[in-house]
C-alpha cells in the first residue's frame, strides 16, 4: 500500500491492451445480467477495500506524470503470481485398498463427505502467446473425519473419538489462459493443474495418535509408541495431483472497484472459481502408502496479482 | 540498537514496577520489604504472597525483613486483621475483652532491632481471617479473602498507633477453599482411559481446571487408605460389565496398579460382594472418594480446563470410581462431584480396523534424529518442500519489485 495519494481510475475505459487487467470491457452487458449473476456477498466482500479507499480518493490527479506512471506499471506488472483459497467436500479413497467390501473407513466414519479446505499460491512467470500464464503451484489442505469408536468387537459407541487428519499438498505445473479474457472479454478463465501430490495424514483418538501392534506380548499404547511392534497410526503417502478448473473474474461485476485495488494493491484481478481436482494419493503404486487422496469438486476465490 | 535496548529497559521496567511497587509498605518508621516464602510457589506474580490450604498446613513460613527508626520504648509487632476493614492500629481492634473478632497477634518483639526479620506462619496468618478455624474455611464463597497484616511500633501500655508507626502489608489473600464441583458427570468407556465429561458449576470465580480421581488409584498412583473395600467392589462391578459386554472380557484380573494395599485386593476373581457405603455411585462405591468432599490428591488420575477431558492410566476391564473436582490458582482442589462408574476396555478405533483390514501404512511420518530413515518418506521432508517453495516465492516477489519499481 503506497502513501501517496490514490484516484479513482476515470480514463476512458481498456482503450489499449495495457489496461485489460484492470478491466475486462464488459460495460456493454446489460446491468440486470450483471445484478443476476451473483449475490453481492462475495463481491462486496472482494471488493470492499476498495469501496472504502473510494470514499477516501476523489482528489483527481490528471498530471502526466501520473498517466505516464499509470501506464509503466500496468505494462511491467503483469500478473505473475496466483492465490487461491478453497474448500469443498472430500472423500477419503482409504477403502480402494481393500477391494470391493465396505472397508474400515467406512465402517468408522461413513460415506459422508468430510469439509476440506486448502490454500493455493503459483509462481507463473511463463506466459504462453494466445494461451495464459503458466508456472508450478504449490497447494496445502486440510480435512478431518472423526467418529465415536467402537468398543471392540461390537457396534456399542465407546467414549473415544477416533479421527483421521489429511493435508493433501501438491507441486504442480499450472496453467491459467487468461488470453481468452483479455481478447474477448469474456471474464472467464479456464485452467489446469498438473503435479505431484503428497499427504501427511494421522489417525487418533481421545488418547493420542493411535498405536497398532504388541511390543512384549503386551497390547502398544500412546506411551510404548515407539517399541519395536509397534505402529503409530500417521504417515505420508505420495501420488499425483490433476484439476481443472474455471474462474470466473469478478471484475466484470464492478471495474471501478476492481481499477481501485488494482492500483492499490497490485491485485489484478479477483476470481470465483470451480475446480474438479483429483488427489490420485495411493503412493504411486507403493503397498505401504495408506490411500488419501480423493476425487472431487472444490469452489473458492482467487486473486492474482 | 540503542533504542532497542532502551525500549526493553522501559518494558522491563514497567513489568517490574507493580511487582516493587506491591510487595513492600512503608511508612516514616516502619519499613518491611522483599518478603520471602519458606515454601509456597505462587504463579503468576499477583498471587505470589496468597496462602492458600495447602500453605496453611503444610508449614509455609513468611519472612518479611524490616527496618525500624524512632523506635524508642515501643514494641515491634506484626497483626493479621480479620478482615479487610478492621484497622489493627486502633487500639479497640486489638482488643479481645469485648468477644468481637479481632485482630491477631502474629509475631512480636519486645526488644526491636533496627534491621531485622520477622517470621510468620501462613497458618497463623489464615487463623486469624473471619470464618476460618485451623485451616478451615467454614463460610461461604471460594474466592479469596483480601487480608491486611500490620507491622506496627506499639506505644508502651497498648494504645492507638501513629500512622507513622504502621507498616500496612496489603498483598496477602487468604484462599482456603476450592472451585464448586461441576455437576452431572458423565463417562465413556476408552481403551485405557475414561472420558468424562461434566457441567461446569454456574460459579466460575476462581476456576482454573479440573481433576479427575479415580478409586481405585490409576497406574503411578499412590493409593491409600481404604483400599479393601473398594478393591472388593472392583472386582464385583468388573465382572458384572463383563457379562453384559463382550468388551470387558477378563476383568477383575489385574487392575489396580499401585497403591500397596488397593493393588493386591483389586486382583480378586470378581466374584466378591461389594461392600462400600460411600461415593454415591451405583456399582462402584468408593470408601476413600466421597461426593462433597475434598479428594485425596493420591486418587488424580487427571486433568483438563474445560468441560471434559480424560482420566488416563487406567488398567482395561478393571471397574473405577470416577469423580471431580475443579482447582483454583493456588491450587486448591475443591469438592469432588458426584461420582460414576466406569470399566476402560479396548476399542476399535479406525487404525486399529485399518491394519486388521491389511492395510500397510503407518509410523512413518515421525522421525526422530536418532532413528534411521524409514521407506516412504517422512513428514520433515514435506516440511522442506514446504519452506523451499516458500523461498523461492519470496525470492520470486523481491526480483519483481526491483524488476518493476513502483510509479
Amino acid at each position: 500500500m503506497r502513501a501517496s495519494p490514490r484516484f479513482v481510475q476515470t480514463s476512458t475505459g481498456p482503450s489499449s491492451r495495457d489496461s485489460r487487467f484492470v478491466r475486462d470491457s464488459f460495460a456493454r452487458d446489460s446491468f440486470a445480467a450483471r445484478t443476476a449473476l451473483f449475490a453481492a456477498t462475495l463481491a462486496v466482500t472482494s471488493m470492499g477495500v476498495v469501496s472504502e479507499a473510494r470514499a477516501e480518493s476523489r482528489v483527481p490527479d490528471n498530471t502526466w506524470r501520473h498517466n505516464d506512471a499509470q501506464k509503466k506499471k500496468r505494462t511491467e506488472h503483469r500478473p505473475m503470481f496466483a492465490a487461491e483459497a478453497r474448500f469443498g467436500p472430500y472423500w477419503p479413497n482409504v477403502d480402494s485398498e481393500f477391494g470391493t467390501s465396505t472397508g474400515p473407513y467406512q465402517k468408522v466414519f461413513g460415506t459422508k463427505p468430510n469439509f476440506y479446505f486448502g490454500l493455493e499460491f503459483d509462481y507463473l512467470p511463463l506466459r504462453i502467446p494466445y494461451v495464459g500464464m503458466f508456472g508450478p503451484g504449490f497447494g496445502w489442505g486440510w480435512t478431518h473425519s472423526s467418529a465415536k469408536a467402537k468398543l471392540k468387537g461390537t457396534q456399542t459407541a465407546s467414549g473415544e473419538d477416533t479421527s483421521l487428519t489429511i493435508f493433501p499438498m501438491h507441486l504442480s505445473a499450472v496453467l491459467r489462459a487468461d488470453e481468452l479474457m483479455h481478447r474477448t472479454g469474456i471474464p472467464i478463465v479456464p485452467y489446469g493443474k498438473l503435479g505431484l501430490g503428497m499427504a501427511p495424514w494421522s489417525a487418533s483418538t481421545s488418547a493420542g495418535t493411535s498405536v497398532y501392534g504388541t511390543t512384549n506380548g503386551v497390547a502398544c499404547t500412546t506411551a510404548t509408541a515407539d517399541k519395536k511392534g509397534c505402529v503409530k497410526g500417521e504417515g505420508l503417502t505420495w501420488g499425483l495431483n490433476v484439476a481443472l478448473g474455471g474462474m470466473f473474474s469478478l471484475n466484470w461485476l464492478d471495474p471501478r472497484s476492481a481499477g481501485m485495488l488494482y492500483e492499490d494493491t497490485d491485485i489484478a484481478h479477483i476470481y470465483l472459481f470451480g475446480e474438479w481436482m483429483d488427489a490420485m494419493l495411493d503412493g504411486l503404486g507403493s503397498k505401504k502408502s495408506m490411500h488419501v487422496g480423493s476425487s472431487t469438486v472444490v469452489v473458492g476465490l482467487a486473486g492474482d496479482f | 540498537m540503542r533504542f532497542f535496548i532502551a525500549l526493553a529497559l522501559f518494558v522491563g521496567l514497567v513489568a517490574a514496577a507493580p511487582r516493587l511497587a506491591s510487595a513492600d509498605c512503608t511508612s516514616a518508621n516502619v519499613n518491611v520489604s522483599k518478603a520471602t516464602r519458606s515454601k509456597a510457589t505462587h504463579t503468576p506474580s499477583s498471587f505470589t504472597f496468597f496462602v492458600s490450604r495447602e500453605d496453611c498446613t503444610d508449614g509455609d513460613e513468611f519472612t518479611f525483613p524490616f527496618v525500624l527508626s524512632n523506635i524508642g520504648s515501643n514494641t515491634f509487632e506484626v497483626w493479621v486483621a480479620p478482615n479487610s476493614s478492621t484497622d489493627c492500629s486502633d487500639k479497640t481492634a486489638r482488643d479481645n475483652s469485648t468477644g468481637a473478632t479481632k485482630c491477631k497477634l502474629v509475631a512480636t518483639n519486645g526488644a526491636p532491632v533496627v534491621n531485622g526479620k520477622v517470621i510468620v506462619k501462613s497458618s497463623d496468618i489464615a487463623s486469624a481471617i473471619d470464618s476460618v478455624s485451623g485451616c478451615d474455611f467454614t463460610g461461604s464463597g471460594t474466592a479469596p479473602i483480601a487480608t491486611n497484616i500490620y507491622f506496627m511500633l506499639i506505644p508502651s501500655g497498648g494504645g492507638s498507633v501513629d500512622a507513622s508507626n504502621v507498616c500496612k502489608w496489603s498483598n496477602t489473600s487468604v484462599d482456603l477453599v476450592g472451585p464448586e464441583p461441576p455437576t452431572a458427570p458423565t463417562v465413556g468407556i476408552g481403551d485405557t482411559i475414561a472420558t468424562v465429561s461434566y457441567t461446569l458449576s454456574n460459579n466460575q470465580q476462581d476456576v482454573l481446571g479440573y481433576q479427575f480421581f479415580c478409586d481405585p488409584p490409576a497406574a503411578g498412583g499412590t493409593g491409600g487408605a481404604g483400599g479393601a473395600t473398594s478393591a472388593t467392589t472392583s472386582a464385583t462391578t468388573a465382572a458384572t460389565t463383563s457379562a453384559t459386554t463382550s468388551s470387558t472380557t477378563g476383568a477383575g484380573g489385574s487392575g489396580g496398579a499401585g497403591g500397596g494395599t488397593t493393588t493386591s485386593t483389586t486382583a480378586t476373581t470378581g466374584t466378591g460382594t461389594s461392600s462400600g457405603t460411600n461415593g454415591g455411585a451405583t456399582g462402584c462405591p468408593s470408601s476413600v472418594l466421597v461426593a462433597g468432599q475434598i479428594p485425596d490428591l493420591a486418587y488424580q488420575c487427571g486433568k483438563t480446563n474445560g468441560a471434559s477431558g480424560n482420566a488416563t492410566g487406567l488398567t482395561n476391564g478393571v471397574t473405577y470410581a470416577i469423580g471431580v473436582a475443579g482447582y483454583d490458582n493456588l491450587g486448591n482442589v475443591g469438592k469432588l462431584s458426584t461420582m460414576v462408574c466406569v470399566t476402560p476396555g479396548p476399542i476399535d478405533d479406525f487404525f486399529t480396523l485399518y491394519k486388521d483390514a491389511g492395510g500397510k501404512a503407518g509410523g512413518c511420518a515421525i522421525r526422530r534424529t536418532n532413528e534411521p530413515a524409514r521407506p516412504g518418506g517422512t513428514s520433515s521432508e514435506g516440511t522442506g518442500l514446504v519452506v523451499g517453495l516458500g523461498l523461492l516465492a519470496l525470492a520470486a516477489l523481491r526480483r519483481r519489485s526491483t524488476k518493476a519499481p513502483r510509479a
